[in-house]
């Protein structure tokens, strides 16, 4: 019995959606500059840019909800709290703190991890296996856990925040660095300077750091958006940073029962989030693909 | 004629029986179609070590492990239970209590006896005793059991609110001697025995507690409607809400945040008989008694102008109408309600006259105390009380009402036990911290939290101890009255604390499970008397 056969055409996006696919892939940066442009800016420049003192509020205001909806007012564009405070201004400042924890947080862990990547591969040997022992057990430091504990023994802090992601962060950097190293210190312009007698650390700061900083650069700009969400969900579990700071995280927590009646409560703290980070990952992911292809598939 | 006699005589029999089917014997509860009542708690410390317990937490406690005296669901009054009788001597320092006859163990552990309530006390006056009570409780010089159904308590001094201790309110829980003495401190952990209407089952840590309707017929004739309780240990309050709409728990405690909606979803309120929680911001680091090494200067609020503006900055009533939704009434001195002993009418106006709401006033005294604004830094500390969620919340809204003064107010939410740790060991000086406190008798709250040699410390005064013990060492009620005074007025006019709002313990339940639930919320527990919780008719 004859049996027909179905191929399946293959399928082609309409003429439209194919330009727009093919224009986003020629400036993959637009959406993330428009993006950090709706929420880095205005946290840049936060005292003039919010409405509102972020910590001010009336209880006789609160849960107000957004401007369009009914009872809505634009004094309140996004709304209030369930203190009355303004949440556009609380999610303007905490974009600002989000990235000020970020940043501390990547930039000291990042110092440490890279100075003690670069004596690992250097040194190889027993500092080698100290310091990849040592990131071994940092990796494996749950994270949450350590929150906790450390805000059990001594309260939330900005300090605590910070010191939980930097023992989180160091390693990852101390483990590109090494891997980087191990190559870098076998080329011949590493030998020609041992040979005309530069010390160890010259060798390590003047020529071999700055072939690993394209690789921590990007590694960097990937982490910015891993924090921000870290740091959020610690706030999240009070394990973050303390009230009344706006942290996105606490903000979130605060709205979640009332998720029923007063929605924009953790909404839009959550979004501000959701898109921060989207936003930082394609920056981090054109940056990859600029300064350092070898990563690509990282 | 005789058809019509008989039909008469079947008619009315028929009649008599549907009324005697209808009606209920005295204490016999309408059986309900739910098998297990499920109540779901915010949770409490859990262990059947009753006397390493505060108050609140003796919930898990209230439907297994009677006490001597009952307190009235209604009204709030003493009535008898375990004893039948008390009396006391002209002088309060003995207390007699004649106990009921023919009540039994749970597990077919004996009889009732004196001989248990002396083994109870010994448990209250252990080393590693953490009760609320038991500084009361060791303030007993012998226990004395001349027979079988008699117990007499002899104190050191006078003791006038002892009711309070002994009754459902207190922390005197009853449990069977002979199951120590035979399987001791472990045996009572596994399966303790009481003489309530339920018998314990069982429980699973961090998760839940279990009950049973006990098989023997209890004293009180009171039979629950309900097979099995289970206390259900809920950290969450949005998931209580939502086990309570899912119909997997029947009872929950809810934040006031939540009431409006548990309400439009159909659940029904349940309120305790009285007002019973106090809540009032202490102000740690108050070390006032001569020579106490504990004092610190520095501490802001050790300056009466700042501990005024601090009073000052908060609008109470907008307070009250918003975190409370309307449900409270202000408190005018912490601990006092007008039915308490030593109470002043003319506080609650001197309360309007010092306490009212003034922002720019608050600013001004802070000013004169050196501190501009932003100067002024503190730390609110807030914790979650079972049953009663409202603390972060308090603290928040604290920290709003000081940033409009110019105070810069950091709030940490946590464990109760830090911050209990922190007023007992006197290393509370960084903070302030809504306390959500069960009502006692105004001497008790004094010696608790005013008292140098109480268990809680965070304000205290020669004045105050002085006046405390004049009042403790007399039974004439003028005396004690004046002395009760001279403390309260202290505490009013020095702003001791920030007193904030007297309230009822309210609790929501599915109405097709819950009908009617009558509990006086003075009970240690708050939200107790399951044995009285009926399903609807």
């Amino acid at each position: 019995m004859p049996t027909a056969t179905v191929k399946t055409l293959p399928w082609y996006a309409p003429p439209r959606v194919a330009e727009t696919m093919a224009q986003a892939k020629r400036y993959p940066l637009v959406p993330a500059a428009v993006l950090m442009f709706l929420l880095v800016i205005p946290a840049l420049f936060a005292p003039q840019v919010a409405p509102h003192d972020p910590l001010e509020g009336s209880l006789s205001q609160r849960l107000m909800p957004p401007a369009w909806q009914e009872r809505g007012t634009s004094k309140y564009l996004l709304g209030t709290d369930k203190l009355g405070r303004d949440l556009l201004s609380r999610v303007i400042y905490g974009a600002r703190v989000s990235l000020m924890v970020s940043l501390i947080a990547i930039f000291v862990g990042g110092i440490i991890g890279t100075v003690l990547g670069l004596m690992s591969g250097y040194f190889g040997g027993r500092t080698d296996a100290v310091i990849m022992r040592l990131v071994d057990i940092s990796l494996a430091l749950p994270t949450i856990l350590l929150a906790l504990v450390l805000v059990a023994a001594v309260g939330p802090s900005f300090g605590t925040v910070i010191t939980v992601l930097v023992v989180l962060l160091w390693a990852r950097y101390a483990r590109l660095v090494r891997g980087e190293t191990l190559g870098i210190k076998e080329l011949d312009f590493i030998a020609r300077a041992r040979v005309a007698g530069a010390s160890h650390t010259r060798i390590m700061a003047k020529y071999i750091f700055p072939n690993v900083v394209n690789s921590l650069v990007v590694l960097a700009t990937l982490n910015v958006g891993y924090v921000i969400l870290l740091e959020s969900a610690l706030s999240f579990l009070g394990a973050g940073l303390p009230r009344p700071t706006p942290a996105w995280g606490v903000m979130v927590a605060d709205g979640r029962e009332l998720i029923i009646t007063a929605w924009w409560v953790s909404m839009f703290p959550g979004l501000a989030i959701m898109l921060t980070v989207l936003a930082l990952n394609l920056l981090g992911d054109w940056l990859r693909d600029h300064l350092d292809p070898k990563l690509r598939n990282v | 004629m005789k058809s019509r006699l008989v039909s008469l005589v079947s008619g009315l029999l028929l009649v008599i029986t549907a009324i005697w089917v209808a009606t209920p014997a005295p204490g016999w509860a309408q059986e309900s179609k739910v098998k297990r009542l499920v109540f779901a708690s915010a949770g409490f410390d859990e262990s059947n070590r009753f006397w390493t317990m505060s108050r609140p937490d003796h919930l898990q406690y209230d439907p297994f492990l009677e006490t001597l005296l009952e307190v009235d669901p209604k009204t709030s009054e003493y009535k008898p239970r375990l004893a039948t009788k008390w009396s006391h001597s002209k002088d309060f320092l003995e207390w007699t209590f004649e106990l009921r006859k023919g009540v039994q163990f749970h597990n077919g552990w004996g009889e009732f006896t004196s001989a248990d309530v002396k083994h109870v006390h010994s448990l209250l006056v252990r080393p590693d005793s953490t009760a609320t009570l038991a500084p009361l409780w060791r303030q007993v010089e012998e226990v004395r059991t001349p027979d079988k159904y008699t117990v007499v308590f002899r104190f050191k001094r006078p003791v006038t609110s002892l009711l309070f201790g002994a009754a459902r309110s207190g922390d005197l829980r009853i449990v069977s001697k002979a199951q120590w003495d035979k399987e001791g401190l472990e045996g009572w952990e596994k399966n303790p025995a009481g003489t309530g209407v339920y018998e314990y089952a069982g429980r699973k840590p961090g998760l839940s507690i279990t009950f049973k309707r006990s098989k023997m017929k209890h004293w009180s004739g009171i039979q629950p409607s309900f097979e099995e309780l289970e206390f259900r240990i809920t950290r969450e309050e949005a998931t209580r809400l939502a086990l309570l709409l899912s119909g997997e728990a029947h009872i929950g405690d809810l934040p006031r945040e939540l009431h409006k909606d548990a309400l439009s979803k159909g659940l029904k309120r349940f309120q305790s008989s009285a007002p019973v929680d106090w809540v009032s911001i202490y102000l740690g680091g108050q070390y006032y008694m001569p020579g106490d090494k504990a004092f610190k200067k520095e501490v802001p609020w050790t300056d009466k102008r700042v501990r005024q503006a601090l009073n000052i900055a908060i609008d109470r009533k907008e307070m009250l109408a918003t975190v409370f939704a309307g449900r409270a009434t202000l408190a005018a001195l912490s601990a006092w309600q007008p039915q308490d002993e030593g109470w002043n009418p003319k506080w609650e106006s001197r309360f309007n006259e010092l306490y009212a709401y003034n922002p720019k006033k608050a600013r001004e005294l802070l000013k004169e105390a050196g501190y501009g604004p932003g100067q002024l830094k503190l730390k609110i500390w807030a914790f979650t009380s079972p049953g009663e969620s409202e603390g972060p919340l308090i603290a928040d809204a604290l920290g709003v009402y000081f940033k409009n003064v110019g105070v810069d107010a950091q709030i940490e939410i946590l464990d109760w036990s830090k911050i209990r740790e922190g007023f007992r060991k006197k290393t509370i000086h960084c903070c302030l911290w809504p306390n959500i406190i069960g009502w006692r008798p105004a001497e008790d709250a004094i010696r608790t939290f005013y008292y140098s040699q109480g268990n809680n410390h965070h304000y205290e005064s020669e004045f105050i101890d002085k006046n405390y013990l004049a009042w403790t060492q007399t039974v004439d009620a003028k005396e004690r009255t004046k002395y009760a005074r001279a403390i309260g007025d202290h505490l009013l006019e020095e702003f001791a604390d920030i007193p904030l709002f007297w309230f009822s313990n309210e609790v929501f339940a599915n109405s097709k499970v819950v009908g009617s639930w009558v509990y006086p919320g003075m009970a240690a527990g708050r939200s107790t008397h399951f044995e009285l919780v009926r399903p609807p008719k």
